[in-house]
Parts: C-alpha cells; structure tokens; sequence
C-alpha cells in the first residue's frame, strides 16, 4: 500500500457515513454531526475540560481545551486538535483509535513552559445505544519543550539554568476505564484509571478520575 | 510524512537540549565535574567541603531531607560576635550520598546502612580516632539520631536543629500535619500539571521536579520564609525516595532511631523554631526524652528554616553548647 493509498484511506474511515461511534462511549443518535461535552476530575491536577466533535461517520474531528481548575490559572492548560475512528467494529463491540498533537502550557515557580507533543489512545469495549463501557489506553509524549526558568529558580535552586527548546522531556502513559449512559441526546459519563511516566514511575497523582456530560445536535 | 519533513524533524529535534543531561535542568555532581570540592569512598563521590583548621576539633554537619543538601545551612558559617564556628573548630559540609551535588545512585545502592557507613567514613577521614560533634538539621538530626544510637563512642555531642520525628509512632501522631496535601492546594495542582510536560523519569528530571515541589506551600506548619528563601543546589529525589521507603513499610512507619540512646550520657542540644507548629517546640520536647540529658533552645520569629533565616540566634546556644561539653 503506498502512502497516497494509505492518505485516501485514512480520510475515507473519517468521512464515509456509518452508524455514528464517536468520543462517546455510548452510539450518538441518528443524524448527529457535532456533540459538545464537558468533563471534570483529577487528571495530572484538577481539571476543567471542554471539547468540541465535528463527527463523520465513523469518525470525527475534536478540539478539546482543558484547564487546571484548582485555582484558577489561566498560564496553565492545554489544548489538543484530533482525530478519532473505529478501526474495528463487530456490532456494538468497538475498538477505538484516536491521535492528536497536544499543546501544553504552564508557568510555576520554577519553570514556564511551552511544550508540544502528541497523544494516542486505543479505546476497545462495548459501546450500546443506551449504556457503553471501554478500555482507554493512552500515551502522550512530549516531544519538544521550551522551558524558561524562573528568577526564583535561578537564586535558590540552580542559577546555571538553561532556557530553551529541550527534545523529550516526558511521556505519560494512561490505563482505565470509561463508561457512559445516554439519555436521548445527552451522554453522562465517568472514567477512572491509573497514570504513570513512561519509565513506568509514579507521577503524583497516581490516577485519574473523571465525570463528565455530552450533548450531541 | 515526506523524507525532507522528516529530517526537518529530527534535525530539530537533535538541536534541542537534552532534559537528562546534567547542567541542563539541575547542576552536575561532583563525579560529573572536578571543580566541585570533593571525596570518594564507599563507591561513590560526595560534595564535601571543610573549613576550619585541620588540627581542630571536628563538627560534622547533616543536612535535611532526605534528598537535601547543605547550601541552606551554610549561614553556620557566619560570624557570631565575630567569631565563627570554624575559627574554633573543623566542620566539615558534605552532601549526603544521592543527594545535593553528591553522585547520583540507583535506589538499590542507597539505604540507612550506608549512609551509616559513609558518616562513619566521614567521620574516619577528618577525626581519626577522635570523637566529633554532629549537627543535623531536621532529617539530618533523625541520621545523627540513628548514627549515636548506633555508635555512641563516635560521637562527642549532638546539636539537633529540629529534628523530625525519631520513631515511627512519633511520625504517626504528627503525619497529618506534615504536608499539605489538600487536593486543590496551588503547589500539588502545580506540580502534578508540571509533570505531564517534564516526566520524573531519570535523577536530572526527577530532582528538577523534586524542586519544584520543594517551592510550594508543601509544609505550611513548618512556615519556612518566603521572603529569605532556603536555597539549595539539588534535591535527591531517589535518594529521598529510598530512605522514605526504608522507614515506611507497606504504609507502616517502622522506624526507631532510639533504641540504645541511653548509652549515650553526654548532654545533647536540641533547638526548636517559635513558628513551626508541627515539629516545633512542643514536638522536641516530646523528643527530648530519648536521650538521658537534653536541652532546649527556641529559635524566635522563625520556622523551620531558622539556620538560614536566623543564623545568629541558631548559632548563639551552639556555641554556648560546645562550651559547656567542653569541646
């Protein structure tokens, strides 16, 4: 298969017109092209997260914003732009796919940072037209970051800093569980799960913890 | 994704500053760099400095952690009535193994018994045959706490700078006022954000996070200043991680670093912050006990950090102290 094939293909599992499987756990309702959802938890902070579907078929396009909601910082947050399909389907069983470049933001008291990187998930499970429960597999990896150090930093703590782009500077590898209920046009939904760095160690907090509602249209 | 897209990429990416690599993000150790005043022993290269002449009696300072290091205690150096501890003795600072610009270490290879090995080490080298006064601020008083439980004939006297908790049940009564971990607190939210960009994986990356952390409003009840900020080189966070893991065993703390004080009969100093609302004043004097002839002195207008925000009045009792055991 050479790459215009595998090009053609990709846009065609986004745009062909299929019974409507979406960032939902549960099947959307006939008809819907966009759905907005709201979610609220524990995931590296507590966070506040809105995302908007553009969805085709099988497919849909999504934006989602989230913001560390603790005490309200508005230097913190992140933003990600991507795409989700089902790559396998047996009736009601799904396995899901998503990938989306990932913008993150944070000023502390030792660094403001800048970094870009890129997420994926592999979602499999059961997704009904009233109730759906998945597996969320998931890997974010930063792969370029740009850190500028604080004064603070560079008096009490390191004062040779170097401020700049730096490659790699973390992964974070995510494990749980999603399920939803759907209520006509509105999905009320909850996930939970464990996180760890990508060399397998602990990050603090140590899981997730999310609930949140959609409303597709 | 086309090859010179590609390329671009890795080009790019190959520019970039590496996060592992120390002097980036934290500083080198002194196995990384020469310039750092140093020792090794024991399979391994610490930070040490010693000040003072060589012949004199010999004071060895522990610094707090687990995973600190001695540069917020370096204000011991300041002159009290114009005169400093080391025109009257040889104290000697070191960086304790993992931790601050010491040498990095895999968790394995750090443990209660050699850090007791590397103080006795230490010790061996600057006082041979000659007992020496330990001074330990916070978890360095729990290590010279252990280390005169351990070996009483080593040691000369004791000044404890508010000392964290001797025993595990101790720990137990104070646990819930050591750290602030209410989950909306700014420095947990911060911190936990920080490392979905910078991943605690390796000792630069970890001990740069430790860091971060170490700014926030971690431990309220301890009222470290603010405004005069402690400073400190680098934070050992697997270090930290280590002797953390050796006291508290499956959520249990199990320590006792008492267990043989009573042979030890030399007056012990113990100072105490006025602010610290944990494991101040009232603490101490819970701990004080333990050893069979303990003082008190109580640092005022200070938390936790008082040898560095108040050097004079910390160091005012240690002299007197050194005085009064004849040393």
């Amino acid at each position: 298969m050479n790459r215009q094939t595998i090009r053609v293909s990709l846009f065609a599992a986004l745009a062909i017109a299929l019974p409507a499987a979406a960032q939902e756990v549960t099947n959307l309702p006939q008809g819907t092209r966009q759905s907005v959802s709201l979610d609220l938890g524990l995931q590296s902070a507590l966070v506040t997260r809105a995302s908007y579907s553009r969805h085709f078929g099988s497919g849909q396009l999504y934006g989602r914003f989230t913001l560390p909601s603790a005490s309200l910082d508005f230097r913190d947050f992140a933003v990600e732009f991507g795409a989700q399909t089902t790559a396998l389907a047996s009736g009601n069983w799904k396995l899901q796919v998503a990938f989306a470049p990932v913008l993150r933001m944070t000023k502390n008291d030792v660094f403001t940072a800048t970094a870009l990187g890129l997420k994926g998930a592999l979602m499999p499970g059961y997704q009904g037209d009233h109730w759906g429960l998945m597996l969320e597999l998931g890997y974010e990896k930063m792969l370029a970051t740009h850190l500028n150090h604080s004064s603070l930093y560079r008096s009490a703590g390191y004062s040779g800093a170097r401020d700049g782009w730096y490659s790699l500077t973390g992964g974070t590898l995510q494990a749980g569980l999603r399920g939803g209920y759907r209520i006509a046009r509105v999905e009320l939904s909850a996930a939970a799960g464990v996180l760890a760095s990508e060399g397998l160690n602990p990050v603090t907090p140590p899981f997730y913890g999310t609930l949140g509602s959609s409303y597709a249209f | 994704m086309s090859k010179p897209l590609i390329a671009v990429a890795a080009l790019s990416l190959a520019a970039c500053l590496d996060p592992a690599e120390d002097g980036n993000l934290v500083p080198r150790t002194a196995d990384e760099d020469p310039s750092i005043p140093q020792l090794s022993f024991n399979g391994s290269t610490f930070h040490v400095e010693a000040f003072g002449d060589p012949s004199a009696p010999v004071i060895v300072v522990l610094h707090g952690g687990p995973g600190g290091d001695y540069r917020g205690l370096l204000r011991l150096r300041d002159p009290v009535n114009g005169v400093r501890l080391e025109d009257r003795y040889r104290v000697v600072f070191w960086d304790q193994r993992g931790s601050g610009l010491s040498e990095r270490h895999a968790e394995s290879q750090i443990s209660l018994v050699a850090y007791e090995q590397d103080l006795t080490t230490i010790i061996d080298r600057f006082s041979p045959g000659r007992p020496v006064v330990l001074l330990g601020h916070s978890w360095g008083g729990m290590y010279a706490t252990r280390y005169i439980s351990l070996h009483p004939e080593r040691v000369a006297g004791a000044v404890l700078m508010e000392p964290g908790p001797l025993t595990g049940a101790l720990y137990d009564e104070i646990k819930s006022q050591m750290f602030n971990l209410d989950p909306i607190a700014e420095w947990l939210n911060d911190y936990a954000w920080a490392q979905s960009i910078v991943s605690p994986d390796g000792h630069a990356r970890a001990d740069y996070l430790w860091g971060l952390a170490s700014f926030g409003d971690i431990q309220p009840g301890f009222h470290a200043s603010t405004t005069d900020r402690e400073p400190f080189w680098r934070h050992g966070a697997v270090a930290a991680a280590a002797i953390n893991a050796e006291g508290i065993v499956d959520g249990e703390p199990v320590w006792d670093f008492t267990v043989g004080l009573d042979r030890f009969t030399t007056p012990v100093l113990f100072e105490a912050s006025s602010d610290n609302t944990v494991i101040g004043v009232e603490f101490q004097e819970k701990q004080m006990p333990f050893y069979p002839h303990a003082s008190l002195a109580v640092i005022a207008g200070a938390g936790h950090d008082f040898p560095w925000v108040r050097p004079a009045e910390t160091l005012a009792p240690v002299f007197n102290y050194l005085n009064a055991i004849g040393f």
